[in-house]
């Protein structure tokens, strides 16, 4: 892993203090977790930041650990008697479904990560092979070239207007033949404003101006 | 030390799961013990083993018991904040994953789209293209649209200030406008009449001449010595004479 191997004494630094609590606590309520559902112990941790608040981390729960510590330890109220060791089922079935999804995701995710390296290499090369064409940074264009781009864009703008006119008509279309009932005509001429740019009226919410690196350069 | 992912599960098997314990409790002791020293921290640790009716508890039984009474003594706000069990746990672990997981298909959508937006430009058909991309699609381009516009009302306001300059500092001479010809005439002209503040600074200034005068790298007036870094991005791309821009269609 290439860490490296630390002085276990107090950090000096109040910052990297707080960056070294905030990791150490992390990890150790996740030892914490495995222990109990590995091994079916019941346990109880709790630590204070250096600022003074409170972390637990408890199972079954950190209130029932308290309780059973401070009354003299006397068996578990929450295991049934009939077997003692084993987790209840009820825990056991939980435990299941939460790491079933979380190996699910984990999985998309990594289809994800995969499919992203390809589409950053075909971007890369497109860009570096039709720079000015793709506009990628605009800033580093010339009048001439932003002209061009210019007429370019306001060409692919009515393109794609037209394209989602046409998909509108057909999912209408779609729609009227579904309810074979109607007999109204299909609406011709419907001009939803895409054509004007996207201060019209939009057919389709556009996707959240968060989706994409809003103002950056680098398109 | 085995190194390979063990099953986040019950160990059903008797021995493993007891060994398993005591190697875990005994590292959950040590993580803890270099957390309270590290971060001047303070803290305190019960295990209940499966078997065992008496728990292994860290620091030492008093010193805990003071951890747990200082932090029963805090209001349950504080204490329930951040407080965690099993269930809770994986949980989160889960909506971080998902998270994540939303966070590429985002990425990856944008990516698909700028590629979309690329191809399109090169002249590729939109025929077969979705609804969802092309509305994405149409995002896209509009937002390059507006990016593409300020860029060029920034190089355009550029140029007007550098002939300001030019012109009242020495003899800027020869409005040798030795008509570059038709060509850059009506084609920038066209363009700067989209844009009203420029155009009327511009007008103001009767500055139309010097502009046809700069795009013609011909004449080397003012651009000659000045150093004007900020113009010669512009001046080294294009050759007005070969594009089409500068031509009436």
């Amino acid at each position: 892993m290439g860490r490296q191997k630390i002085e276990i004494k107090k950090i000096e630094s109040e910052e990297a203090r707080q960056v070294c609590f905030s990791k150490r606590r992390a990890g150790l309520f996740k030892k914490a977790n495995e222990l109990s559902i590995l091994c079916g112990a019941e346990i109880g941790v709790i630590v204070f930041s250096p600022a003074g608040k409170p972390f637990s981390f408890g199972h079954p729960s950190v209130d029932s650990i308290i309780d059973r510590f401070l009354s003299g330890s006397p068996s578990p109220t929450t295991l049934p008697s009939a077997d003692r060791r084993m987790p209840a089922a009820r825990e056991m079935i939980v435990v299941r479904e939460l790491n079933r999804q979380y190996t699910e995701l984990a999985a998309l995710l990594e289809t994800e990560r995969r499919k992203k390296v390809v589409l950053e290499e075909a971007v890369r090369v497109k860009q570096a092979g039709e720079a000015a064409l793709c506009g990628a940074n605009v800033e580093e264009l010339g009048l001439g070239e932003l002209e061009r781009l210019h007429k370019s864009l306001e060409k692919l703008r009515r393109d794609v207007a037209r394209r989602a006119d046409q998909l509108v008509i057909e999912a209408a279309h779609a729609r009227s033949a579904a309810a074979s009932r109607s007999t109204a005509p299909p609406p011709f001429g419907v001009n939803l404003g895409f054509g004007r740019g996207l201060e019209g009226s939009m057919a389709f919410p556009p996707p959240p101006p968060t989706a994409f690196g809003y103002g950056r350069g680098l398109f | 030390m085995a190194r390979k992912k063990v099953n986040l599960a019950w160990i059903a098997n008797d021995s493993t799961r007891r060994a398993t314990f005591k190697k875990r409790r005994k590292g959950l002791m040590k993580k803890v013990s270099e957390l309270a020293t590290l971060c001047d921290v303070k803290a305190g640790v019960i295990v209940y083993g499966p078997q065992e009716p008496q728990p292994e508890v860290w620091p030492s039984v008093p010193e805990a018991t003071r951890v747990l009474a200082r932090f029963k003594s805090m209001p349950e706000m504080e204490q329930c904040k951040k407080m965690m069990n099993q269930e809770g746990f994986l949980r989160q672990r889960v909506a971080k994953l998902q998270e994540q997981l939303r966070k590429h298909e985002r990425e990856n959508r944008e990516l698909e789209t700028m590629l979309l937006m690329y191809q399109g430009l090169a002249g590729r058909t939109l025929h077969d293209v979705r609804i969802e991309d092309a509305t994405s699609l149409a995002w896209m381009v509009e937002m390059k649209v507006k990016a593409v516009q300020e860029r060029m009302e920034l190089v355009r306001a550029q140029l007007a200030s550098r002939m300001v300059e030019a012109s009242s500092s020495s003899q800027v001479a020869p409005v040798a406008m030795e008509g570059p010809g038709p060509g850059p005439g009506p084609g920038p002209m066209a363009v700067m009449k989209e844009k009203t503040p420029l155009e009327a600074a511009m007008e103001a200034l009767q500055r139309q001449n010097w502009l046809m005068e700069v795009m013609n790298p011909n004449d080397n007036l003012m651009f000659g010595g000045g150093g004007e870094e900020m113009v010669q991005p512009y001046m080294d791309h294009t050759n007005p004479w070969l594009d089409p821009c500068y031509f009436p269609f």
